[in-house]
């Protein structure tokens, strides 16, 4: 299915939500994946377009320039009826380039938020919604830019210029069936490192590497009826054990972090937490 | 007769629906909830996801449904070791959630008296 054909069959509110790029959603977790899948399909096949389209594109930009110096070369009217339908393609396929881009999402919705709620959909209790805030938006836009660093030398690069973001992308809080009140929330750090060197010919190369760092934060508020835990907290009415759990992933590239960073941490607490039996409490 | 599949992932519950068919593959009674569409509803989740064209879609299409959720679950668990405890709750415990804008860990509202009784 194209894009356009994907694009048409979305809702008006999951347009809405590509265009915002922004989730705040309070729902059943099986509404939310009713939402959310459609959108996370969408925006898999404007991503294999945009790949697809973008050495197409840049080929059609550079005919097209060439049939410019052809037509300042040699103008008339055989001429221009050769290169204008070239001209008028080039102009459409760049249009629907920038709007595959408009409609571009954070592939975190799709390659870690749908398959969590797929996985934990039957522990979500389906009598609460599950409270959702997720920044569908690039991870580095003008506004996520924290700090820029002065340009310095190092080893054979003379100039390098390292670029801080910051990116809370995105907080969710649920009850589980179980009884137990789960909350987590996903930021990302992103160093973009611009090195700079010059080569033997006395060419400039530019390179850009990327840092990441993913801190995943979760708490769970376990009932002590049900469960005990040796590490927890207890809340205030003495009713919860409260654990946070705190992960950080490395990596050097801008791929959503895996989904097991997450369920790790949450299957940690409940590896550590003993249920309490019914002879226990008796 | 009862669904025979299990739900949840952090803790294994029962399903406890009644049965509307049975696995052509295992021959487990389950509810219509727990066969896979794919299948024409004639095979269940768990066994749908030992199919070799299902465990490979997931991370190939992005199709992120209850059947690579079921191999990811039987995978998960014989990798990391992490064996759910079967639920001791019951359906009781969740009426003391009532507030459901209240997301606070210490707030624990619970109208019902489900701890007095």
């Amino acid at each position: 299915m194209s894009a356009w054909t994907t694009y048409r069959s979305l809702s008006a509110e999951q347009r809405a939500i590509l265009r915002a790029k922004k989730l705040d959603l309070r729902r059943p977790v099986g509404e939310l994946l009713t939402l959310l899948r459609p959108l996370a399909a969408c925006d898999s096949v404007a991503n294999k377009a945009q790949h697809k389209m973008g050495c197409t594109l840049a080929l059609m930009i550079f005919l097209t320039l060439v049939g410019f110096v052809v037509l300042a070369n040699m103008p008339g009217p055989v001429t221009l009826m050769l290169f204008l339908p070239l001209i008028v393609s080039t102009v459409a396929m760049a249009f629907f380039y920038s709007w595959l881009r408009s409609i571009d999402v954070s592939d975190n919705l799709r390659s870690f938020l749908v398959p969590v709620l797929t996985l934990f959909r039957e522990d979500f209790d389906p009598r609460f919604p599950v409270h959702l805030r997720m920044d569908l938006s690039s991870p580095m836009t003008k506004l996520k830019k924290t700090a820029e660093s002065k340009p310095y030398s190092r080893a054979k690069y003379h100039r390098v210029v390292d670029t801080m973001y910051l990116d809370p992308w995105l907080t969710a809080d649920a009850v589980l069936v179980d009884g137990t009140k789960l909350s987590w929330s996903v930021t990302d750090r992103i160093r973009e490192r611009k090195k700079t060197k010059k080569s033997a010919s006395g060419k400039s190369k530019t390179k850009t590497k990327y840092r990441k760092l993913s801190d995943v934060e979760v708490r769970l508020g376990l009932r002590t009826k049900n469960f005990t835990v040796a590490k927890g907290k207890l809340s205030a009415d003495g009713k919860r054990s409260k654990v946070e759990v705190q992960r950080r992933v490395r990596t050097d590239s801008l791929d959503p972090i895996n989904p097991r960073t997450l369920i790790d941490a949450i299957a940690g607490v409940y590896r550590a937490a003993r249920p309490v039996t019914k002879e226990a409490t008796a | 007769m009862i669904c025979a599949a299990t739900k949840g992932f952090l803790t294994i519950g029962d399903c406890g629906n009644p049965t509307s068919s049975v696995c052509s593959h295992c021959g487990r009674p389950m509810c219509a909830a727990h066969l896979s569409p794919a299948s024409g509803f004639s095979t269940c989740y768990d066994c749908a996801a030992t199919q070799p064209a299902q465990q490979q879609q997931g991370t190939e299409d992005n199709q992120y449904d209850e059947t690579w959720a079921h191999g990811y679950r039987s995978s998960y668990y014989n990798n990391s070791g992490y064996r759910p405890s079967q639920t001791t709750y019951n359906t009781d415990d969740r009426s003391s959630f009532t507030d459901r804008h209240n997301d606070g860990f210490d707030e624990d509202h619970e109208p019902g008296g489900f701890e007095a009784s």
